[in-house]
């Protein structure tokens, strides 16, 4: 994994305002606390890979009918606060605490045994169920604190 | 490439068989005959050269009324040659300092301090503004990024065409209202991201349907080179209108010192040109010749030399592709989505960046070139021609590579500036005389800028020089007659650079950040309405239905206090409640009777008239107790009547006496108030505590218009969230968060929580306190204190530290923190506002509010550069796919991996060439995966990682002796902005400046006049088996001895 450089991490900001895919740029690089906001990345696959504390917020990530694979990835922290994901996802025994995930788009994720608590989930496209979430982990209060939506 | 020597020079050389000639000027006279003694040496650090020479004063011709006397400020030349030899050797040229008489019995000397001309820049001062192309832009609608689906319609952040915007003047921005067609000009709410050329609003707006973003600014097209900041503060004219040099006109200055040529400097016309031994990335840049129009197809240059058939470039940041070249115009532009361009000005720079494998770019020997060459002056081999010549950098790139041992000729004496390309540009610098104490202060800032290497110096002749000095691959000259050879490590020892500056681009985390946001913690409040008034809701059967209009409380407490329901006052409680001297109403019904009749006697008509008069008392009170009395009294509280318990006139439900009688009651009508006694009964009343409801039965309210309900209860609520982020965040005044308390907040209540989105390293925090604004009209002042804490986890809170502890704020106020405030280093993601102390407001029952304006949080207004060594070893066998025991001279500072974790490390210094280990010995890696495809020979690298922009290989084991050993640099400064990618660059090289200073050598030569600061020689010792390449970082000598200072890069 290569340390991102000033001079890269200028290029990235240039192909984000210019609306560019910087897959190419990123890849095999250390993202960890990078500012990816508004990015478009077609090819994100960080298996296993430590990208916390990056800032995807409205990023759009991935291919339609490709998978994007962040399984075991540990993403602390990292913000997705209304990113796009195209395609399927898959998170998979990520440790997704702290995240924000707020208005993101996520309707094809599969996040079997993820560790999603801290996280926030408002207004989050996201497919719950055990078919796609099988043993993940949320806070216990995600429903009637974060959410104030009442169980009765 | 020096001057090559004659044979008669070298003959003299070989055969220690010297005959040097001086030739002494003053003001262009031959004084040699007088010259007895000199000695010149060259300062590093200043750059500047000095010199005293000795002079044969024995006749008095110098000395105060000698024929010959000597001025301070006179200019003073030597020039060396060898006997028999024409070349002429300039070793010194400038003025005159100091004059010092000496007389003995045995001799009469005159002495002269003489220092150069870049001495003299200290008496002149300054007053220079240097700033690069600036164009101006008016009316240009930003290009919206809007967000995802479903709120694509919205954004945030808007592009402008361009991207380097001058922050002075500063950037208008206007807000187009499209639906109305107005525009609001906003004077702030907005972060102008300087570098990348952009707008980020503090919050999204519809920019599809609604709103579009205009803007006049200014932008840089290009910007200035060091070189030529130093040239402006060089001929920047003296105090009395002269110029450096005693000359008349600045181009007076350029032409005859700071401009110089080929055959001048080296005797020849021919330049061998040196090539690229890795692959070089290189920008090449042209100007439009023509202004470009957004979704232009094609757009023509000034030249398309250098550029290939088609390819990808930009325009200020503005990415674009093309497909074809014909003649200076690129083709194929796509008119609209990615790669197409915006518009652009006449004269902007297109930059077309590519690598370059090694051979195909070939430097020329100096740099700023003034001469246009072309391909006609250059000899090129194999068949290779030039497709660009770059005249700021001194290179041409050819049309492929060649090898790099071929010989590459230019063949034509070409003129260029003596202070040569620096490569690095700056958008602006000032230089002002109330900041600066002179000229020479003034290049010292601009070097600040530069590489430690980068020097500005004079060499023996009449003109100031600046160049980068390091070693060449070819060497200038081998020493000979070497006298004396010491080994120095003694000074400037460091295997670590810190460099701190000022950020030119900082970044305010809150404004624009997506992820930011107030969060609410979900801690409680617990509330306490001391006989709040109520208002009605409903009506609900036989109840009317009241509520609180406390806001948030969320359901009722009986914890601690039962709550009470008041009527005017007087609780519903199933007590007595004795109302004593009450006002009272009194009614007064009149009736009127008119009897006609006759008189028995007379017969006499008469008509007679009654009024009667009923009397009653209303009292104040509904369910007045029965069993007690009711006393009744007039205005001076005397007493009228007393009622007795059960008085059958008293409608005790009602609250009504029907006074008996029905004549005119003077003293009825004087009755006033009555102490009597009520009794509510809680039958009466029904609480909704989930609802913070209140029912009161009709009866207990004959008249709702003219009843006070009251309450006193506890409530408890979460903690009130602050939703709007936006009103915080955007900069502007007349937006702001405000909290109501209707009861004080108890001591440490958490208000909220700051969510960042991240952990930032933050160095400062404005916080500015708003007003209690009821409504769009009225404010008042607002007094509270708060605590601040942070977080990393949004879990566990620490105090910050006694600054944001209990800070107090009143209504527009603000308060600062700074590093000193926050640490250095300073990491959070959360903070938590805690209050410690809120005043109470007279504003309708009273209320205690907290309102904030602005919260800016900045993370990088000083920015921080780290430049380190990779620990560096080589192999003692050789390494092959499968090995898993890698063994290598020492593995010291090397990463030894967690128990269960791998660590990675690098051969022969190529990426491609990585393995991983488990555990280390002192020589070893073990546990190695070697993949397929890796192997590496004994003797070859292995390094712990691949050299960055930040990082050096230690090949000298420098770590091993040295440890880490800090140089740290603080520049910050206000007018002294740096970006991060320059200040990596400068802690990078100040690293390598230390790792050449491991390599100084000072060597004593006898008589080598050819020698110039800068020139790189072939050191050959064969006692310590050295033979190696070093350039000369300075010269000190006296008559015929020599002392160098030579070093040489990594």
């Amino acid at each position: 994994m290569k340390k991102i450089t000033e001079k890269l991490r200028e290029k990235i900001k240039l192909y984000i305002k210019n609306g560019l895919d910087i897959s190419d740029l990123i890849e095999d690089y250390d993202i960890r606390g990078e500012n990816l906001a508004g990015a478009i990345i077609k090819r994100f696959n960080r298996f296993n890979q430590d990208i916390s504390y990056c800032n995807l917020a409205r990023a759009i990530i991935g291919e339609e009918n490709q998978i994007t694979h962040l399984s075991g990835a540990t993403m602390i922290g990292c913000n997705f606060k209304d990113a796009v994901f195209k395609g399927k996802i898959w998170l998979r025994k990520v440790n997704a605490q702290y995240c924000t995930f707020d208005g993101a788009f996520l309707p094809f994720v599969e996040y079997q045994y993820g560790d999603f608590r801290h996280s926030s989930f408002c207004d989050t496209i996201w497919r719950f169920g055990s078919r796609a979430g099988h043993g993940a982990i949320f806070d216990s209060d995600l429903i009637l604190k974060k959410w104030a939506i009442v169980l009765k | 490439m020096a001057k090559q020597l004659s044979q008669t020079i070298t003959n003299q050389l070989d055969t220690k068989n010297i005959k040097p000639i001086f030739i002494f000027k003053i003001n262009s006279v031959d004084y040699s005959s007088y010259l007895t003694g000199h000695n010149i040496s060259y300062d590093i650090n200043f750059g500047s050269a000095s010199a005293t020479f000795t002079l044969n004063n024995n006749s008095g011709v110098f000395g105060e009324g000698g024929s010959l006397k000597i001025e301070v400020g006179d200019v003073v030349e030597l020039i060396e040659k060898f006997e028999g030899d024409s070349t002429e050797f300039k070793k010194f040229y400038g003025l005159v300092s100091q004059r010092s008489i000496v007389k003995s019995a045995a001799s009469r000397v005159i002495t002269l301090t003489c220092l150069d001309y870049i001495s003299s820049l200290q008496y002149l001062d300054i007053d220079l503004e240097v700033e690069g192309t600036k164009v101006q832009v008016e009316n240009e609608t930003l290009t919206p990024n809007f967000l995802p689906a479903p709120n694509d319609y919205l954004a945030q952040v808007f592009n402008f065409a361009n991207d380097s915007i001058a922050d002075n003047p500063p950037p208008i921005i206007r807000i187009w209202d499209e639906t109305h067609s107005t525009e609001d000009v906003q004077p702030d709410g907005f972060q102008i991201l300087y570098q990348t050329g952009q707008l980020k609003l503090g919050s999204p707006i519809n920019a599809r349907d609604n709103y579009s973003i205009k803007a006049d600014y200014w932008y840089y097209s290009s910007g200035c080179y060091i070189e030529d900041i130093l040239e402006e503060i060089l001929i920047q004219p003296t105090g009395y209108s002269k110029f450096i040099f005693n000359e008349e006109s600045a181009e007076a200055v350029v032409n005859n010192h700071l401009t110089t040529d080929f055959y001048t400097e080296e005797g020849t016309n021919i330049d061998y040109l040196s090539p690229n031994y890795s692959a070089s990335t290189i920008t090449i840049k042209h100007q439009l010749a023509s202004d470009v129009s957004e979704g232009a197809t094609s757009i023509t240059l000034t030249s398309t030399d250098g550029l290939p058939s088609s390819g990808q470039a930009e325009i200020n940041g503005d990415i674009f592709t093309w497909s074809s070249i014909s003649g200076n115009t690129l083709e194929g532009i796509p008119s609209s989505g990615e790669y197409s361009l915006k518009s652009h000005k006449a004269g902007d720079y297109v930059k077309y960046e590519a690598t370059y494998e090694a051979g195909r770019c070939w430097y020329l020997s100096y740099s700023n070139l003034i001469s246009d060459l072309t391909s006609d002056d250059f000899t090129i081999p194999d068949g290779a021609s030039i497709s660009y010549i770059d005249k700021r950098f001194g290179r041409i790139i050819l049309d492929k590579a060649i090898s790099t041992s071929s010989i590459v000729k230019c063949n034509t004496n070409y003129s260029f500036k003596t202070l040569q390309s620096s490569g690095i540009e700056l958008n602006k610098i000032t230089f002002k005389p109330r900041e600066l104490e002179n000229r020479f202060e003034a290049v010292r800032k601009l070097l600040k800028f530069c590489p430690p290497n980068y020097m500005i110096r004079t060499q023996g002749d009449n003109k100031i020089w600046a160049t980068y000095l390091s070693q060449k691959v070819n060497y200038d000259y081998e020493l000979k007659l070497v006298r004396e050879l010491n080994y120095l490590e003694d000074e400037d020892l460091y295997t670590r650079v810190v460099l701190y500056g000022k950020n030119k681009n900082p970044t305010n985390i809150t404004l624009g950040n997506e992820a930011i946001d107030f969060i609410s913690g979900g801690q409680s409040y617990k509330g306490f309405a001391t006989q709040t008034e109520l208002s009605y809701l409903r009506e609900e059967g036989n109840y009317y239905v009241f509520g609180t209009t406390i806001s948030g409380a969320g359901y009722i407490d009986l914890e601690n206090v039962k709550p009470i329901v008041y009527l005017n006052n007087i609780p519903i409680d199933d007590q007595l409640h004795q109302m004593v001297m009450q006002s009272v109403k009194i009614q007064v019904k009149t009736r009127t009777t008119t009897r006609t009749g006759c008189h028995g006697i007379s017969s006499e008509q008469y008509t007679k008239t009654h009024t009667y008069y009923y009397y009653k008392v209303l009292f104040s009170h509904t369910n007045i107790e029965p069993s007690q009395p009711i006393y009744l009294y007039d205005q001076t509280g005397t007493l009228i009547k007393t009622i007795s318990p059960y008085d059958n006139r008293m409608d005790y439900a009602r609250g009504i006496y029907s006074l008996p009688g029905d004549e005119q009651n003077s003293v009825y009508e004087s009755i006033s108030t009555a102490t009597y006694w009520v009794f509510y009964s809680t039958g009466s009343l029904i609480i909704d505590y989930d609802n913070v409801e209140f029912k009161i039965a009709k009866s207990l309210i004959p008249n709702l218009d003219a009843v006070l309900v009251t309450a006193t209860f506890e409530y408890w609520t979460v903690m009130i969230p602050i939703e709007d982020i936006a009103s915080v965040i955007d900069g502007r005044w007349n937006t702001q968060v405000q909290v109501e308390f209707y009861t004080e907040p108890p001591s440490e209540y958490p208000l909220t929580i700051l969510d960042l989105g991240a952990i930032y390293n933050i160095q400062a925090m404005d916080i500015v306190a708003g007003f209690y604004k009821p409504d769009d009209y009225r404010k008042f002042d607002i007094d509270f204190n708060f605590t601040l804490q942070y977080s990393l986890d949004g879990v566990n809170f620490y105090n910050i530290s006694d600054a944001t502890y209990n800070v107090n704020l009143t209504g527009g106020q603000s308060v600062s923190f700074e590093e000193e405030d926050l640490g250095k280093d300073f990491q959070a993601r959360y903070f938590k506002i805690l209050l410690n102390k809120v005043k109470k407001i007279d504003y309708g029952d009273g209320v205690w509010v907290v309102a904030f304006s602005e919260f800016t949080i900045y993370k990088d207004i000083v920015i921080k550069s780290e430049a380190t060594l990779i620990p560096t070893t080589t192999l003692t066998q050789d390494v092959n796919p499968g090995d898993t025991v890698i063994y290598v001279n020492s593995t010291e500072y090397f990463t030894e991996p967690e128990s269960g974790q791998t660590a990675t490390a690098y051969l022969d210094k190529d990426q491609n060439k990585a393995f991983t280990y488990t555990g280390l010995t002192s020589n070893s890696f073990t546990g190695c995966t070697v993949e397929s495809g890796v192997s590496a020979l004994a003797g070859d690298y292995v390094t712990q990682s691949i050299e960055s922009d930040t990082t050096l290989y230690d090949d000298n084991n420098l770590l091993n002796k040295l440890g880490d050993r800090l140089y740290k640099d603080i520049r910050i400064s206000d007018d002294m902005l740096f970006e991060k990618t320059r200040l990596d660059t400068l802690a990078k090289d100040y690293l390598k400046e230390f790792v050449k200073n491991h390599s100084k050598v000072r060597v004593t030569v006898l008589y080598a006049p050819f020698l110039k600061v800068g020139q790189t020689v072939r050191l050959v010792d064969t006692y310590n088996d050295v033979s190696t390449n070093y350039f000369i970082e300075s010269i000190n000598y006296s008559g015929i001895d020599y002392q160098l200072t030579l070093a040489r890069f990594p």
